[in-house]
């Protein structure tokens, strides 16, 4: 009887054996190609996130124009470059592993991480890269120290030891990103574990020669009110005169002081104290409340770009009207709340910077944007400079020509909002 | 081990003096216009025999287990016999046809509770545990092989896990214990540790929670029902397993008298969970002469958790009075349950392993459940009450880093904590209320109304004596530093439900129809105020309406279609609004999640009089979902809760169950889901993700399985049952991609395939049952939760022992 039972159920279960089997057999992988002996030194990598906080990727090997989709690019959980050297991308791990990597684009035109810089510390995010034999990180887990590597070989070459450096309240520091003039190395701080903004900028300066502390660059406030620093991508930040420009964006809680263009002369190791550009307040002495400004860049003709705040956004004086019209009364919440509103609110405009003159221009023909809207830092190509526009009706890049003052749309991005574009062939 | 050991001996003890191998028998006769026949003659293979009373009911008892032929008869009518398997109390319903006494046997199948809760009007997959409870699974282990169902685990028993129901997960599916949301026991009985011996069932609503059940589920909800018996019985089992893995449970019931009875309900869980993870990132120090270090590097290495032990234990006591002149049934219980978890790892697995971070919580819970029906059953009332009382640790502080080989790295912490950015060693005390009342009046045979109240309210305090604090008159002579976890926080939520349910043309046609108002009030502190001169209390509330409506039609006695649609809505937790005190940071602003479900299935089932059994469930679903709350990083340190983009999901899913001979069950379940953005909430964004898939979500999932029966194996009527169990999950990506084929293959999760098998040898004289299984016998990579590896081929041995 058992025998009969089994003979019945046999093929039933072989049937089930074999759609198991078949199954097994596909693992569904796609296979990975292999780098070859060169990668792409020109071309250009759109970088956009989407609506699950992941990144698409995607190489041009010419400028886009037109509208591009990039939909279909390589996806990331992550792909924010602090650097490019030498055609390759310098950044945190795209999968989040503490850490960092550096990433090429290969002749197949697909990205290739070709090592890496691992960390203790998960929420270590910055790295930058001099030349092609210097470039510095932080771990976080060891945060007075700033580690020095070989961007060519990936080894560790020596580190500086900031244990010396000032920090208010002294607790430990991060840094939201590094700054190169020769062998100084200036980064600006906030606090390590809690993220604390101090209520002056804090540049602590090391140098990357004798890989020892130098000293600290400050931009005093006034004691009581944050000012908040700022990490976008690359360099960029020293004038055909060596002159030395340090922005940060201000104080956003009520405390009146305003976002500043500061200039560390060349030479000199300190902020010039009768140096006072703060270009939102140029751009309209009216603006009160917010007059801050971001993604700020030296151009190659010395004259600079930043998005300038050109008033404060309607909902934003709402929220402060009803704490009393005191910024000092917000809240962190509400303070967050205006920073979502700035993200949107299109009352800011690129501007040209003059450094001299301390005068800031709207550049015409490109559309207004939130201070803090998307898209990264502009690029350069040949003698224009791309500026990206993210805004509720474009996700788009601008081309600017600083020579004849025109501007006009390069091309449209689809598939991603737009986080940033770098130019292969340019060094940060 | 030894203690163990010495555990199961000790309650093993009393068995011999509270054994007996007997069942019930039970049921009601009716003819087919419905009437109750009393006085029918009930037949129970020759040796038992029963008539029914004035209701049409009848009882024999002291069966012993064994398949009878249940033969019934009145004058007037058809005589009736089927066949019953008696291994536990039984209840048969029967509908003698009118007619000549002498015409050919008719097949009468009783329907489990289970089968009940399958032809609902809204749609339930109602999963009977019993079939499982001989082998080592866990409700997690049972809730794979359902349609629909997707569970994602970060490690091995007691590890986080989250379920993904039609598309929805998180909070959006609620989790109940017993009707009541399982968040009420405070973290200390999660479905992550309940073993099926303790369950009666497990019920899976999709999209439409019934008024006397449901909160403010989104997207249906998961009820663990657990074994209630009116009959004496004691069953216990001890299993051990791989990576020092030990199960046990016991559950009994005593009737004092017709009127009182008293049951237990108990377990205790530990295992290692030191299964071993292959080719992971491992961070090595290299260091100078002197012993400090020069450079970190990376490795791959297999490495075998170190520190993920997990221990919990659970009893349940409750006494039941039932049929009294002042309430048909009132049980009052008592429940303790306790759990402690090392925690091995972050989200997802990276060089570093955690070392030292650990959770416990503890909860108390009194309940009192009441019914009672008026005017001739017209009227049914029914209340649950609950109290609880929890509390619950988070230990996350240490000066050290640890790697995945186990040791201590000459680098120290400097943050401080391994999972959370700051350090905390919180100690949290809640207490929890809950009353659900609800009445069902039948205003004619064919229609009744249900009306359901449910109040709920928890407090939440604690301290936390190195988490953040708030400063009062920052500054001044009256400064003042609060620890925040110190002033009570406090949510009031109400749920009112009301349910008209109508039977038309002869019953075929059924319908539900219900309206649900949602009422949510919760207070606590804003920890991030700066400048405060007193208490920065913040107060959020909200107040909402939902409805709905479901169709079933009965095409034919087998075959029965039915739809429902329901607009639901599910309000932000505690820490979603107001944040943890800690890594979380506080969104006042946040609104609920709303969404649209509408459901259409069919389903047929029949069983032949050869004893074989065919069932298929053919069912659709459709959600669209608004304001959906999801985490987004605030900061490098923080993190808070936002609406984000609107989704649609559409999904097709099928179930079937044959038996083709009587000793052989064939079964399976298929879902296929597809789960798209459909509205950015960014108003920045593009919209370059509109059609895109929500990510981290398979689409296309499905099992098998097969049971065979092998009776008179060695000895008469001891039985060897094997099992195999296939599940597979495709392909998906944890990013959002347009077309996995083009993916990052570096972030897609391969399929998975994983097969387990169990035999059971039942020796049904000496009541024993024991039962070996073979998990992932492929020894396959499995991956849940973001490329978190799963054990490999592992094994568990049980022992069941029932009177």
């Amino acid at each position: 009887m058992i025998f009969n039972s089994i003979k019945k159920i046999s093929s039933v279960i072989a049937s089930m054996a074999i759609c198991v089997l078949w199954i097994a057999c596909d693992d569904g992988l796609n296979e990975t190609g292999i780098l070859g002996d060169s990668i792409k030194t020109s071309g250009f990598v759109v970088i956009g996130t989407t609506a699950s906080n992941s990144a698409l990727v995607k190489y041009y090997e010419e400028l886009p124009s037109g509208t591009i989709d990039i939909s279909n690019g390589t996806d990331f959980p992550r792909f924010f470059p602090n650097s490019i050297m030498d055609h390759a991308m310098f950044l945190s791990r795209p999968d989040e592993s503490p850490g960092f990597s550096k990433y090429v684009v290969g002749e197949d035109e697909n990205f290739y991480e070709v090592g890496t810089l691992p960390t203790l510390n998960q929420g270590s995010f910055r790295i930058d890269v001099r030349d092609s034999n210097v470039g510095v990180f932080q771990d976080r887990a060891t945060s007075d120290n700033i580690t020095i590597f070989d961007p060519t070989t990936l080894q560790i070459t020596g580190s500086i030891d900031m244990t010396d450096a000032f920090v208010p309240d002294d607790i430990g520091q991060r840094y939201q990103r590094f700054i190169f003039r020769g062998d100084d190395v200036f980064a600006p701080i906030r606090g390590n574990v809690n993220g604390e903004a101090f209520a002056s900028v804090i540049f602590h300066q090391g140098n990357l020669a004798s890989q020892e502390f130098v000293g600290e660059v400050i931009r005093n406030g006034n004691g009581f009110s944050d000012i908040n620093t700022v990490n976008d991508f690359g360099q960029n930040f020293i004038d055909p005169s060596g002159d030395l420009y340090l922005a940060d964006a201000g104080n956003y809680n009520g405390g009146q002081v305003w976002a500043r263009v500061n200039r560390v002369p060349a030479g000199s190791n300190q902020i010039d104290p009768n140096y006072i550009f703060e270009p939102a307040r140029v751009l309209n002495p009216a603006n009160i409340f917010l007059p801050t400004f971001s993604q700020f860049k030296i151009m190659p003709n010395g004259k600079a770009i930043a998005k300038v705040n050109a008033q404060t956004p309607q909902a934003a004086i709402e929220i402060v009207l009803s704490v009393g019209g005191n910024l000092a009364n917000l809240s962190p919440t509400q303070i967050q709340q205006i920073f979502g509103i700035l993200f949107t609110a299109e009352t800011a405009f690129w501007c040209e910077l003059d450094l001299q003159s301390l005068s800031v221009t709207p550049i015409m023909g490109i559309p207004p944007v939130g201070v803090f809207s998307g898209g990264g830092n502009a690029f350069f190509h040949g003698n224009d400079v791309f500026i990206p526009v993210a805004t509720q009706t474009e996700n788009a890049f601008y081309k600017y020509n600083p020579l004849t003052g025109v501007a006009e749309k390069a091309f449209d991005v689809e598939g991603a909002d737009i986080s940033l574009v770098l130019n292969l062939a340019n060094n940060n | 081990m030894r203690k163990y050991l010495l555990f199961l001996c000790i309650a093993l003890l009393p068995l011999s003096m509270f054994a007996q191998n007997t069942f019930t028998v039970s049921g009601t006769v009716k003819s087919d216009n419905g009437e109750v026949i009393p006085f029918a003659n009930v037949i129970l293979s020759k040796s038992k025999y029963g008539v029914t009373n004035d209701k049409g009911q009848f009882k024999i008892e002291n069966v012993s287990s064994g398949t009878y032929k249940l033969t019934v008869s009145f004058v007037g009518y058809q005589t009736l016999s089927q066949s019953v398997n008696v291994n536990k109390n039984v209840t048969v319903n029967l509908v003698l046809k009118e007619g000549a006494e002498n015409l050919n046997d008719v097949t009468v199948v009783a329907k489990t509770e289970t089968r009940k809760q399958a032809e609902k009007v809204v749609t339930i997959s109602s999963l009977d545990v019993k079939q499982f409870k001989n082998q080592t699974l866990g409700v997690e282990d049972v809730l794979k092989q359902s349609t629909g169902v997707v569970v994602r685990q970060s490690g091995g028993l007691g590890s986080t896990l989250n379920i993904n129901l039609n598309g929805l997960t998180g909070q959006a599916v609620r989790t109940y214990y017993d009707g009541m949301p399982i968040e009420l026991y405070g973290g200390a009985l999660q479905l992550n540790f309940i073993p099926v011996d303790i369950l009666e069932r497990v019920d899976v609503y999709k999209g439409i929670m019934p008024v006397d059940i449901g909160t403010d589920a989104l997207g249906g909800g998961l009820n663990m029902v657990p074994i209630t018996r009116s009959t004496d019985y004691l069953r216990t089992s001890y299993s051990v397993g791989s990576f020092n893995t030990h199960r046990f449970t016991i559950g009994g019931n005593y009737n004092f008298n017709d009127h009182i009875s008293a049951s237990i309900l108990s377990f205790v869980n530990y295992t290692d969970n030191d299964y071993e993870m292959k080719n992971i990132p491992n961070i090595v120090e290299n260091l100078r002469p002197d012993g400090t270090v020069a450079s970190i590097t990376e490795e791959r290495i297999d490495a075998r958790r170190f520190h993920d032990r997990f221990r919990s234990k659970f009893v349940q006591g409750s006494v039941r009075f039932q049929d009294l002149s002042w309430a048909d049934n009132l049980e009052i219980s008592a429940l303790y349950s306790q759990r402690d978890n090392q925690v091995q790892q972050g989200t997802f697995i990276t060089g570093l392993a955690v070392g030292e971070a650990e959770t416990e919580a503890t909860v108390t819970v009194q309940r009192l459940n009441y019914e009672k029906s008026f005017f001739s059953k017209k009227l049914k009332l029914k209340y649950s009450g609950l109290l609880s009382q929890s509390t619950d640790k988070t230990r996350d502080s240490t000066t050290a880093f640890y790697n995945w080989r186990g040791d201590k790295l000459v680098t120290p912490n400097s943050v401080g904590a391994e999972i959370f950015g700051l350090p905390t060693a919180r100690d949290g005390d809640n207490s929890g209320m809950a009353h659900r009342v609800s009445l069902q009046y039948d205003i004619t045979d064919n229609i009744n109304i249900v009306v359901s109240e449910f109040n709920y309210n928890v407090e939440i305090e604690g301290e936390d004596p190195i988490g953040v604090r708030v400063t009062l008159n920052e500054g001044t002579p009256e400064e003042q530093i609060l620890d925040p976890n110190t002033i009570p926080s406090k949510l009031r939520s109400n749920v009112f439900g009301a349910e008209l349910n109508s039977t038309f043309l002869q019953d075929k046609l059924s319908t539900v129809l219900f309206y649900k108002n949602y009422n949510y009030n919760a207070r606590s502190v804003d920890f991030r105020r700066q400048g405060a001169t007193e208490i920065p209390f913040r107060t959020v509330k909200d107040n909402n309406n939902g409805y709905g409506l479901g169709v079933k039609y009965q095409i034919t006695p087998e075959m029965f279609i039915r739809t429902s649609y329901e607009r639901t809505l599910r309000f932000p937790t505690e820490n979603e609004v107001f944040g943890d005190f800690a890594a979380i940071v506080p969104n006042f602003d946040l609104k609920p999640e709303q969404s649209n479900n509408f459901n259409l299935g069919v389903r047929y089932e029949k069983s032949m009089n050869d004893n074989s059994f065919i069932s298929v469930d053919l069912s659709g679903f459709l959600r669209d979902q608004e304001d959906l709350i999801r985490v987004i990083p605030f900061g490098p340190e923080n993190s808070q809760f936002i609406n984000e983009a609107a989704v649609e999901s559409v999904g097709f899913e099928f179930s079937g169950k044959y038996r083709p001979i009587e000793n052989l069950t064939l079964n399976g379940s298929f879902t296929y889901q597809q789960i798209e953005i459909s509205e950015s909430s960014d108003l920045s964004s593009s919209g370059g993700s509109i059609g895109a898939d929500v990510p981290n979500i398979p689409k296309l999932f499905f099992n098998l399985g097969a049971n065979y029966t092998f009776n008179n194996i060695f000895r008469t009527d001891n039985s060897l049952e094997v099992s195999w169990t296939y599940l597979f999950v495709d392909r998906f990506s944890i990013n959002e991609v347009i077309d996995l084929d083009t993916a990052n293959p570096a972030f897609v999760i391969p399929r998975q395939h994983l097969n387990n098998a169990n035999i059971s040898y039942a020796l049904p004289t000496q009541n024993l049952v024991f039962s070996l299984g073979i998990q992932n016998i492929f020894n396959q990579e499995i991956f849940d939760n973001f490329r978190i590896p799963r054990p490999g081929i592992n094994y568990n041995f049980k022992i069941n022992y029932s009177l």
